[in-house]
């Protein structure tokens, strides 16, 4: 088990290179030059270079390439060029409101994902497991952005609820702070709970074939006691995997929510800086986003091992 | 087909409805012009934000134009982009996935990199090809294509790791039979199931993510209609014409729950061992 | 002197009236300090340094914090504000100018010579107003302490309206010595004015804060604009940048902000409807430019950039860029009416003249090939990217083949310094332009973006060289007519309508003036 925690941490190291030259080399063949963004629509050919040179922009790229990576692996991710401070400071400042509205709709997910997986496989071909269906897959189907105007619509323009955007945090506001989190939270809990809702129910119905289900029933076990205590624990191998994969992919959705609802996300700050060639605020979003993503598939795998001692790792 | 007669066996129910949408969208995307008396990009500023009435069913944008031509063209748009996603996805994916597992000494640099792709959440690729690339239709297939490829190689290259030492394969490599014939003849032949599943999906969320990227002004260049880029434009009207953000929507959801829905019954019907992949 | 009666003479009256209202008034213009303005606008901003971007909000919002030597009123005069007096060499080489004295910095030192030459000199070198000014300059010198002296190489005529211009960044604002000398042409992030706001903290992407400056010595004159008194009533002005326009008219509704720059104009009826909502509008605000590539075919020659005024259904385009007609006017003159350099018959005859057949007519004469032409436009800014479709739209309907490239800002700006790759790029112009020099900077040979090098290019420089040398007023604008007449007969480029962006208010925000830059001294909340 150690080794194989082991092995996998060392297998991280070529992944986030590669990642990293994908994200260094992506972000400088972008067209569009920062500097003319910092001096304005006006700015004439001899102000652009001055801006240039004071910041290190006019050398080689293989040059700035070296010093860049050099540069990381001391954790060091440069100076944003528009937001006035150290990459890696923005970034975990950043990163609290997509981690709460992450975790809030995941939260969300979870729990209306799992309760619709268990309805439907109880309630296998009636109506309630039709509903079921109906709602993930809209749940899946709807596009993001366009359920977060609509909720933003109903919910804070017409009947004002809630506020329509924007972000206070919980230090300074304390806990209506969340009042800005929850339309963006259910936005993205929509899509997780049809992921996870899909997902247990398959895992559930396979479950309940399982020769060990059939015993408790002949045993005369109430359906509720065999649904939670026995079924759901061993059903909730796959749904375990899903939830994991999909928090990255969930990390990386808060993109499009986060610049609708104007949350100053990571998300957020990662489109700003595209849409304005904040080259080293690219490239720290990126290899976030990366790194999230195999660590939390490296938790996912070790959960395995916890949950299902049968497999073993060598 | 194996598809056509498995149907023909159990008549699957979401398969069946699903198509009957699909066709219909078809019909829609394919006979546009016919549909409608409007041109999707001529604008008619002087009768912008008309709301819906006998001459424009779903009114009209702030161009003047008629927002349901724009919605049968963006639905071909999407449709378009979707397909030729999907075809270029299980090209490359195909290839990558086949080299992988069929040869073990190049499977590790291959997974690897494929590890470090897919490391990337699938719109951020997106996203930041499109702004290399610059908005277009083209750009956008590329760019999801190249998001997409690294899942299908892995289906494709675990599909055929379990294939590829199966007795008849090996049988076939005895006598002899060079390795072309026997990943065409005996490993994609077998390997058409999953690959079928995931081109769906794929297909699905190709129109969600050009729909995003649209909707970011990084996918399809205006004026030509994209119903992602319709959402944008509503936006900024949603409160004096909402018909504008209503009928795009709606018309996303059409398209991709029906292959979503396609794609359940596939892998219903076509291996029911195939439940627990994932959908990305 | 006279001022000083005429204060007495509102006191008493003030006093008399407050008398007879059992004296309440006196109390309630004491209640009008307090609060803080919550202001959403809509892009946020790289820096806060103004003389090194061309960016017009930094000037904006830091107009509460810097003052110029000079600043225009209401009426565009303009009126000395740090300064006090100035006066004009004989021969127009030599301006001195007397500073305002016991003017408190936010530092707590009193402004004065040095100051000012520290900030003009780095204006000169880095802000492109200065950049205008600089070929034509000779010194400045300090005499003492309050007491200034520009000289200038050639008479140069436009000289104390650029230093107070509201063009882009152009203003000339006074910044603390210290700060000056610590930053060189660096990026300044340390703010010492003489404004009656001081700065307080900026969060990139998110927020400017402002807080008023208890020191502050306001303008003797009466405030009118960027001129004069200003009263700082608010305790705070928050700025906050909102890119989503539904979000700040929302936040307007909610009362979460006093202030929403640039709210959709079709909705104006709703607010209209509202009564905790006024509507702000503002002429002239913005001109919308069509700005050709000079450089290569068909636009190098004038007759095909001719045929697009003919081919474009200007108010069809009115429609399809802004919408609402309330919010847009045509008019082909570079300075609006009532504007003393207003030109009204320029354009006559080309200019609103919807003719497909001459613009056809022109093109073949012009002996354009068929190829597609490029129309190059921002996807970010409604006007540029909606002017650039329905642009296209009518071109296609002439059987103009025409490619529409949209991207975001930096490519934009990328795409359109260069020679080659695109003939048409739309602009948004401040149309508040308080002298005609100031179109010196992009129009003639090679300004800017439009790559006009021909014989007419020359012409162009010729008669902005003349206009900077006149001083005679009337004789300057016969120059300026000839500058207008000249630019629609060789249409390097040309304006197709002007337009007013919609501002929104909360009704309890008073005596909130709606100027060319949204400010707020001598306003109040309620």
């Amino acid at each position: 088990m150690r080794n194989y925690i082991i092995k996998r941490l060392l297998l991280l190291i070529p992944i986030i290179f590669i990642v990293a030259v994908i994200a260094f080399f992506i972000t400088n063949l972008m067209p569009g030059d920062p500097v003319r963004v910092i001096l304005g629509n006006m700015a004439t050919e001899t102000e652009v270079a001055r801006v240039k040179e004071s910041l290190g922009l006019d050398q080689p790229l293989i040059m700035r390439f070296f010093r860049w990576l050099a540069n990381i692996i001391k954790g060091d991710f440069g100076e944003s060029l528009y937001l006035n401070a150290p990459v890696a400071k923005v970034l975990i400042e950043r990163m609290r409101p997509t981690f709460l509205i992450a975790i809030l709709a995941e939260i969300l997910g979870i729990s209306v994902g799992i309760l619709l997986g268990i309805l439907a496989a109880v309630n296998h071909r009636k109506i309630l497991d039709q509903f079921s269906i109906t709602v993930s897959l809209l749940g899946i189907s709807i596009p993001s952005f366009w359920l977060a105007l609509m909720l933003m619509f109903v919910f804070s323009v017409r009947l004002g609820w809630f506020p329509v955007s924007g972000y206070e945090p919980f230090i300074e506001v304390g806990f209506s702070s969340f009042r800005y989190l929850i339309l963006p939270a259910i936005t993205l809990a929509f899509m997780q709970a049809g992921l996870i809702a899909r997902m247990t129910r398959s895992a559930m119905l396979d479950t309940l074939k399982q020769d060990y289900i059939r015993t408790a029933k002949s045993k005369g076990l109430s359906t509720k006691i065999i649904v939670f205590k026995h079924a759901l624990k061993n059903s909730m191998l796959p749904v375990i995997t899903v939830i994991g994969h999909n928090f990255a992919v969930l990390l990386g959705g808060t993109w499009i929510v986060e610049t609708i609802f104007v949350i100053p996300g990571t998300g957020f700050m990662a489109i700003n800086a595209i849409m304005r060639r904040d080259i080293p605020v690219i490239q720290a979003s990126i290899i976030f986003v990366a790194v999230i993503y195999v660590i939390l598939n490296l938790f996912v795998d070790l959960s395995y091992a916890f949950l299902n001692p049968k497999i073993r790792y060598h | 087909m194996l598809f056509l007669k498995k149907y023909k066996r159990y008549k699957h129910p979401y398969i069946t409805t699903s198509i009957i949408i699909l066709i219909i969208i078809a019909f829609l995307s394919l006979f546009a012009p016919l549909l409608t008396d409007y041109n999707p990009v001529r604008n008619d500023a002087r009768n912008r934000l008309q709301p819906p009435s006998y001459q424009h069913f779903l009114g009209t944008d702030q161009f003047g134009r008629d927002v349901f031509t724009r919605i049968l063209y963006g639905i071909r748009t999407s449709m378009e982009v979707g397909l030729a996603v999907v075809l270029l996805t299980v090209i490359f994916g195909g290839i990558v996935g086949v080299m992988a597992g069929y040869y073990s000494q190049i499977d590790k640099i291959v997974m690897r990199i494929l590890d470090a792709l897919m490391a990337f959440p699938g719109i951020i690729i997106a996203i930041s090809l499109a702004a290399i690339w610059g908005a277009g239709k083209l750009n956008i297939i590329l760019a999801l294509s190249f998001a997409y490829f690294p899942k299908m190689a892995r289906i494709v290259r675990s599909a055929v790791i379990s294939i590829k030492d199966l007795d008849y394969v090996d049988s076939a490599r005895s006598v002899g039979a060079k390795d072309s014939r026997i990943i065409f003849k005996y490993i994609l032949k077998n390997s058409a199931s999953p690959i079928m599943v995931q081109a769906t999906f794929n297909f699905a969320l190709a129109i969600l993510d050009e729909a995003a990227l649209s909707f970011l002004g990084v996918g399809i260049m205006p004026p030509a209609p994209s119903l992602g880029a319709m959402v944008t434009d509503a936006r900024t009207y949603m409160v004096v014409a909402p018909w504008m953000i209503l009928a795009p929507g709606i018309m996303i959801i059409l398209a991709v729950l029906s292959l979503n829905l396609l794609g359940d019954g596939l892998r219903d019907l076509l291996d029911p061992h195939l439940k627990n992949t994932l959908k990305k | 002197m006279r001022r000083k009666i005429k204060i007495t003479a509102v006191v008493l009256m003030t006093l008399v009236f407050s008398l007879l209202l059992s004296g309440n008034v006196l109390a309630q213009e004491e209640d009008h300090y307090g609060g803080t303005l919550n202001a959403a606008l809509q892009m946020s901003v790289a820096h806060l340094d103004s003389d090194n971007s061309t960016d017009s909000l930094i000037t904006a919002m830091m107009n509460h914090v810097y003052e110029g030597l000079f600043e225009f009123d209401e009426n565009l005069n303009l009126t000395p504000h740090l300064a006090e007096s100035y006066q004009i060499g004989e021969d127009g080489l030599v301006y001195d100018v007397k500073l305002r004295e016991n003017v408190t910095m936010h530092n707590g030192q009193t402004m004065n010579a040095d100051d000012v030459i520290a900030s003009f000199k780095r204006w000169l070198e880095l802000n492109n107003g200065g950049q205008l000014v600089s070929p034509y300059f000779d010194r400045v010198e300090k005499i003492d302490q309050y007491n200034i002296r520009f000289k200038f190489k050639e008479p140069y005529a436009p000289f104390l309206n650029i230093l107070a211009s509201p063009v882009s960044n152009q203003k000339f604002v006074v910044r603390a010595e210290e700060v000056v000398n610590e930053f060189g042409s660096d990026v300044i992030d340390r703010h010492v004015g003489t404004g009656p706001y001081k700065y307080e903290e900026w969060v990139p992407d998110q927020k400017l804060v402002l807080t008023r400056f208890e020191d502050y010595s306001p303008s003797p004159r009466e405030g009118s604009f960027f001129a004069g008194e200003r009263i700082p009533y608010l305790d705070k002005i928050v700025f906050n940048f909102i890119p989503d326009a539904q979000v700040r008219v929302s936040g307007v509704q909610t009362g979460q902000f006093h202030f929403a720059e640039e709210v959709p104009r079709d909705q104006y009826s709703l607010f209209e409807a509202n009564p905790n909502i006024d509507n702000v509008i503002i002429y002239p605000d913005r001109m919308s430019m069509l700005i050709f590539n000079n450089a290569n075919p068909p636009f190098d020659n004038k007759y095909a950039r001719q045929a697009i005024a003919y081919a474009l259904d200007f108010e069809e385009l009115g429609y399809a860029m802004i919408g609402n007609p309330k919010f847009w006017r045509l008019e082909p003159a570079l300075h609006e009416e009532g504007n003393p350099w207003h030109v009204p018959d320029a354009g006559k005859g080309i200019y609103g003249v919807y003719d497909p057949e001459k613009a056809k007519e022109l093109l073949d004469r012009a002996g354009y090939d068929g190829s597609p032409i490029v129309i190059l436009s921002g996807q970010d800014n409604a006007m540029e990217r909606q002017g650039a479709i329905a642009i296209q739209d009518q071109l296609e309907k002439i059987g103009v083949e025409v490619e529409l490239q949209l991207f975001d800002r930096p490519t934009v700006v990328e795409r359109r310094a260069k020679k080659e790759g695109w003939h048409i790029h739309l602009s948004p112009f401040i149309k508040i332009v308080p002298d005609p020099q100031i179109h010196q900077g992009w129009t003639g040979t090679n300004k800017w973006i439009s790559n006009w090098d021909s014989e007419e290019s020359r012409e162009m420089d010729q008669i902005f060289a003349e206009m900077l040398k006149e001083v005679d007023q009337e004789k300057r604008y016969k120059i300026v007519e000839r500058m207008e007449a000249k630019l629609w007969d060789a249409v390097p480029y040309f304006n197709i309508l002007d337009y007013s962006r919609l501002h929104i208010k909360r009704a309890e925000l008073k005596n909130f003036k709606g100027s060319w830059q949204p400010f707020f001294w001598n306003t109040y909340l309620e």
